[in-house]
């Protein structure tokens, strides 16, 4: 691990934040694979990037007017041939990954699919959020490079991406905060966004009877939402600056997103993947002697399962894909409550050790200052 | 590979790595944000805007020209109706939309609407996949799965 300095100069602070952290090559070998068998067995390429090129086939040419980027170069859509060419190849370059075959190559490759598959689908207009999970292939590629090039500096792809992170959440809080309904006291923006929900009729929501919740509780509630969605997405940036408070706000943003679904309908399930990056993977020392031992297969056994992962992956196209398409809303919003929960739990565990070494720097503040009293 | 001298360039490297990227990050989002984000409404926003001083009567003013329903007229009450603005249409073209996950900008996406789901007394039809932010004639919050139609 990169030697932390000690010092006020700026870039000392900036090395230290940059180098110095709990990421180092087991966690990135962990993640890795995680992050592979995640994107492609449970939540399928085309829900984790929003669009799959088979999807974006099925569109008419007519939809195609993708914005400044490197769609720019085609004239059309793919045909459906390659389509399903591009699909497959994505899916062996994720085998080539999970078992660390040129990682750093493989993963770049697969950003770049992802980037124009991504770039081709922006032609429908549709402002999303991909781009976070979009990035970290990239993140990836760039950390098995430095592994092989400057394993000492390998925290840098955990800090370079914990701020990308907080800028994404940043531009998402600036224009609240400037469009001024959202800090505007009279006005409601979470709550629109819930009488939206309601309004459809959704079974979860009568189930837990939050048509009758959102029309009696005090404007005051809705209002405080307003604000603690404003406040949470603009401090996440100036967190991502200090790991152990951005650690806090992955929580608070799991937390968030689960309540996002469930009460405004907005569904943010490939983030939680991202922020399996950030967890301590130090405290799976099991699962990394697992993966340590299919990196130790042979290459031809490696390319064989590597290219398992094509039909293995293509059907039914992921868990989660199953999950969204089931008719039934409620047994399909409960699957994704599970699923949210389960992230939940995982992230309230990863700042175990932090919150109980603050609370007991708290408790001894606070013992310290009665006996001061007394 | 592992001497001093590499591991400082490696450094080095890194650091203003991590710089141009912060700077062009504030830049192409500041570049984004005042060319292009707004660039669909005729008013721009009040930028910035304090708070007390919204930007809800512009959306009143604006919204007139779009068929919009409400399924309960207590939602017309209060701010609600300057910013929930979605549409409701029959149940049989809504399925028939939903079969089709397309949105369109295009002025080319009425005619293929109208082509297939005859849809013709509308100008303009946009299918939205997912929540989110789409700011054209006005509209700011869309509900997932919901085709906004105007006349």
């Amino acid at each position: 691990m990169h030697q932390k300095r000690h010092g006020n100069t700026l870039q000392i602070k900036l090395d230290n934040w940059l180098f110095n952290n709990d990421f180092n090559e087991n966690a990135l070998e962990i993640f890795g694979k995680v992050y592979v068998l995640f994107a492609i067995f449970i939540y399928g390429i085309g829900e984790t990037y929003g669009n799959s090129f088979v999807k974006l086939a099925q569109a008419p040419d007519i939809f195609f007017n993708p914005p400044l980027s490197i769609a720019q170069l085609f004239t059309g859509f793919p045909d459906i041939v390659t389509a399903w060419g591009l699909d497959i190849l994505l899916h062996v370059l994720f085998g080539l990954a999970f078992f660390s075959i040129k990682p750093s190559l493989v993963y770049c490759l697969i950003f770049l699919l992802l980037y124009l598959a991504n770039s081709l689908g922006m032609s429908f207009g549709k402002v999303n959020h991909n781009f976070v999970s979009l990035i970290l292939p990239l993140i990836l590629s760039l950390g098995y490079f430095l592994k092989a090039k400057s394993p000492s500096h390998i925290g840098f792809t955990k800090s370079i991406y914990a701020f990308l992170i907080g800028f994404a959440f940043f531009t998402a809080g600036l224009p609240k905060l400037f469009a001024g309904d959202w800090v505007a006291i009279w006005q409601h923006s979470v709550k629109n966004y819930a009488v939206n929900f309601a309004i459809f009729d959704n079974p979860l929501s009568k189930v837990l009877g939050f048509n009758n919740f959102i029309f009696n509780v005090s404007d005051m509630f809705w209002e405080f939402l307003d604000y603690f969605t404003l406040g949470f997405e603009l401090l996440f940036l100036p967190a991502a600056f200090k790991h152990k408070h951005f650690h806090y706000f992955l929580l608070l943003a799991s937390v968030f997103h689960l309540g996002t679904y469930f009460f405004l309908e907005i569904g943010f399930f490939h983030h939680f993947l991202c922020y399996l990056f950030f967890i301590n993977w130090r405290n799976f020392p099991k699962l990394y002697s697992a993966f340590e031992k299919l990196n130790n297969l042979g290459i031809k056994q490696k390319l064989f399962f590597a290219f398992l992962f094509v039909p293995l992956g293509l059907i039914p196209n992921s868990l989660f894909y199953g999950l969204e398409s089931l008719e039934n809303e409620l047994i399909r919003n409960l699957g994704a409550l599970t699923f949210s929960l389960f992230f939940v739990a995982i992230f309230a565990m990863n700042i175990r050790s932090y919150l109980v070494n603050d609370f007991k720097k708290i408790k001894f503040e606070l013992t310290g200052l009665w006996f001061r009293n007394e | 590979m592992t001497s001093l001298k590499y591991q400082i360039k490696v450094k080095v490297i890194l650091r203003r790595l991590f710089l141009i990227i912060l700077v062009f990050c504030f830049l192409a989002y500041l570049s984004y944000y005042s060319a292009n984000i707004y660039s669909d409404i005729e008013e721009p926003y009040p930028f910035p805007t304090l708070p007390g001083f919204g930007t809800a009567p512009k959306y009143q003013n604006k919204v007139h020209n779009a068929t919009v329903y409400f399924k309960e007229d207590a939602l017309l009450k209060d701010s609600l109706k300057l910013t929930a603005i979605f549409e409701e249409i029959p149940k049989n073209a809504w399925n028939q939309v939903l079969k089709h996950e397309f949105i369109g900008k295009n002025p080319e996406t009425k005619e293929w609407l109208q082509e297939h789901y005859q849809i013709g007394r509308y100008d303009y039809a946009f299918y939205v996949m997912d929540s989110c932010f789409l700011r054209l004639n006005q509209i700011k919050c869309i509900k997932k799965d919901t085709v906004i139609l105007f006349k």
